[in-house]
């Protein structure tokens, strides 16, 4: 009990604490590390919540394809100048009071409503891929075809997208 | 004990973090992965709720997600790479080659 409050509270200020130094950090490499931190804090959380494939895709899939993704892109697109960060100082605060007045919404709904959610779930009746399978397979076979289509679709966007053109 | 409040109010301060990043940050990438950080906050509400509620439809929507995270970043870097490759920057308000 007390070790798995003692796990989320590292893993959550963990997730934070990247997700924060992602958007602050001038250098968009330095920026994919961060944020491959927070994802990865993330995919804790996920163990946490007993999704055990959802932590493996999350491994696999976010931290290790598109945070490396982000990360080549970053190194290989180094800015030029720095004359943008000079005209941060108005928009900062704009953005800072909208993030700070969204996030104390969010969290006063959700104390006006924590009597719709049950306080403490005690153990999980689900068998985790096997139930994620049948449910993935079966109901949802459709959009999976779907998301599968996109990927391709992206893929061979991408490559067309970035190829070099002989001008 | 953790309630599944906990983790609902981790992932709304994770998603004010990424609106923040996509608002304040000129450099297209961070803003990228920003949104990419929205995306994973939604992420962990959707297994929050799967795990609260025990169904695992929610993760299923989760995987949704992180399949449509994967196609952004494949086209969203693309997209910037080729911008750099053309103007050598990737600031957000250098990006006006549609406008005329």
């Amino acid at each position: 009990m007390l070790l798995s409050s003692a796990m989320f509270y590292a893993l959550a200020s963990v997730a934070v604490a990247c997700s924060f130094l992602t958007i602050m950090r001038r250098s968009a490499a330095h920026s994919s590390l961060f944020f491959c931190g927070a994802l990865l804090a993330t995919a804790g959380i996920f163990l946490q919540l007993e999704a055990d494939f959802l932590f493996a895709v999350q491994v696999l899939i976010f931290a290790g394809g598109i945070a490396v993704v982000y990360f080549g892109a970053g190194i290989s697109a180094r800015r030029r100048t720095s004359r943008h960060t000079a005209r941060r100082g108005r928009n900062i605060v704009l953005a800072a009071t909208a993030a700070v007045l969204l996030a104390a919404e969010l969290c006063y709904s959700l104390f006006a409503a924590r009597s719709a959610f049950p306080g403490v779930v005690s153990s999980l009746s689900i068998r985790n891929a096997q139930s994620l399978a049948a449910l993935l397979f079966q109901r949802f076979l459709l959009p999976f075809e779907m998301l599968a289509i996109l990927l391709v679709i992206a893929a061979i966007a991408a490559v067309i997208v970035a190829r070099e053109r002989p001008e | 004990m953790i309630s599944p409040g906990h983790y609902l109010i981790l992932a709304a301060i994770l998603f004010a973090i990424g609106l923040a990043g996509a608002l304040i940050r000129r450099n297209t990438l961070v803003i990228l992965m920003s949104i990419e950080l929205m995306l994973n906050a939604v992420d962990i509400n959707l297994a929050t709720f799967a795990r609260t509620w025990n169904a695992v439809e929610g993760q299923v929507f989760v995987l949704f997600v992180v399949g449509v995270a994967a196609a952004q970043a494949a086209v969203g870097a693309g997209i910037v790479l080729a911008f750099f490759r053309k103007r050598s920057t990737i600031a957000a308000d250098e990006m006006d080659l549609l406008k005329w």
